[in-house]
């Protein structure tokens, strides 16, 4: 028996591989035969890892000469992306002073709109390069309107007066500056003295007796006399008052409203005589 | 050959000193480039510089002319007068420089000023002269640290 199976093995093995066929033929169409069933678990388990390594061992080369290509590719990618996130912020910030700038100019219009008399915008281009005088020129001259004693203003209150007018530019005296005055008017008590500037970022509210109601915060508009401040238009607050040395007046010191240091845009109105 | 270099640094001085807040801190950037000219020429070049800042300084400012002009003829002057005594590569040589030769132009303004009938009250005038020297000082020793670095690496680079 032995003998004789050892002489037929193809043909055994053939009829074994017949039997699984017929086997395979029977089961097929069962349910259990196509989902996750012991077996193939089993096998998946046990053939995956050899078949991950062996595509590995396969790829690898593959892999490797492609990275290297990419590389490359890569590289040139990225300083194409770097340029383009440059130029991107550029633009953006670009785009971000534009905006601030609309919207300051704006802001500029509408404040023109509520102004009573015809004011010019004016942009200033230079600041004096003296440390004893404050004065800055603006990009308006005699060609656009703008004559000596003009007042010139901004949102928050009196800026100075034109000095000089040439046809395209003009030179501001601002109000702190050493040689400015302006008659002003205590908002509350309606007491009047002069404001004088002090060549630094303080007035003098000269010309006031000792026994006036001045107190501190106090707001200091212009009275609209001496012909060229027009009447009403914030100058500054009262920060400091003292008695003068010989008991007659009081020595006030006003804050100016204005921040001349932030200033950027102006109204240049026309001289007091053309609308009093 | 050198004149060309030196208005080109002239102009840039100005188109910064004109620019918002430099002036109202006070900082004189003519004078330091006065003094840092005049501790390398002689007298009368030193003192031309001075001329020609102040007098730059003068024509753009609303104040009268003449002021800074003279003022500051006088301290290149003064500061080519000094550079016999000075060891002038030393930073903070050139800052004391700068101090010194501030306070001296101020005053010296503030006296021309009293003569013209222009001068501010003296506690402002005093207020002015402090915040001036204070920050031309300090801006001043600034100029001197990249001053002296650059021509140490251009004329010692050994020691640089």
């Amino acid at each position: 028996m032995v003998k004789f199976l050892l002489k037929n093995i193809p043909g055994l093995f053939l009829i074994i591989i017949l039997l699984c066929c017929f086997w395979l033929l029977l089961h097929r169409g069962s349910a259990r035969f196509y989902s996750a069933s012991p077996y193939k678990t089993e096998a998946t388990s046990f053939w995956m890892p050899v078949q991950e390594s062996v595509d590995w061992v396969i790829s690898f080369p593959e892999n490797t000469l492609n990275a290297i290509r990419e590389l490359g590719n890569l590289r040139k990618e990225v300083n194409r992306l770097q340029l383009e996130n440059q130029s991107l912020h550029i633009e953006l910030s670009n785009q971000n002073s534009t905006e601030s700038e609309l919207s300051r100019l704006k802001e500029i219009l509408q404040i023109k709109a509520k102004l009573p008399h015809q004011a010019k915008i004016a942009r200033i281009i230079a600041h004096d390069p003296s440390t004893w005088n404050k004065s800055f020129v603006i990009d308006l001259g005699s060609e656009d309107g703008v004559e000596a004693d003009s007042p010139v203003i901004s949102e928050e209150g009196i800026v100075g007066r034109v000095l000089e007018a040439d046809p395209k530019h003009s030179r501001v005296l601002l109000l702190t500056d050493k040689e400015s005055s302006v008659s002003g008017i205590d908002q509350r008590s309606r007491v009047t003295g002069i404001i004088q500037g002090t060549g630094q970022n303080r007035f003098r509210y000269g010309y006031v007796n000792a026994g006036e109601d001045i107190q501190n915060n106090d707001l200091v508009v212009s009275s609209g006399l001496g012909g060229i401040y027009p009447k009403g238009y914030a100058i500054g607050t009262v920060v400091k008052k003292s008695q003068s040395e010989n008991g007659l007046s009081v020595d006030i010191e006003v804050a100016p409203v204005v921040d001349f240091g932030a200033l950027d845009y102006v109204f240049v109105l026309p001289p007091i005589s053309v609308y009093e | 050959m050198r004149i060309p270099k030196e208005i080109l640094w002239l102009f840039l001085i100005f188109f910064i000193q004109q620019l918002p807040l430099v002036s109202d801190w006070g900082i004189d950037l003519p004078l330091i480039f006065v003094v840092l000219i005049g501790i390398r020429s002689h007298g009368p070049q030193a003192a031309g510089w001075g001329f020609v800042s102040g007098a730059i300084q003068d024509l753009l400012s609303s104040g009268g002319i003449g002021i800074n002009t003279i003022a500051k003829t006088f301290v290149g002057l003064g500061a080519s007068l000094l550079r016999m005594h000075i060891y002038r590569e030393r930073i903070l040589t050139q800052a004391f420089l700068i101090m010194g030769l501030s306070i001296f132009h101020e005053i010296f303004s503030y006296l021309l000023m009293r003569c013209d009938g222009e001068a501010p009250r003296a506690e402002d005038a005093l207020g002015i002269c402090a915040r001036s020297v204070l920050f031309t000082t300090l801006v001043g020793l600034v100029v001197c640290v990249f001053v002296v670095r650059f021509r140490r690496r251009r004329f010692d680079p050994a020691t640089a």
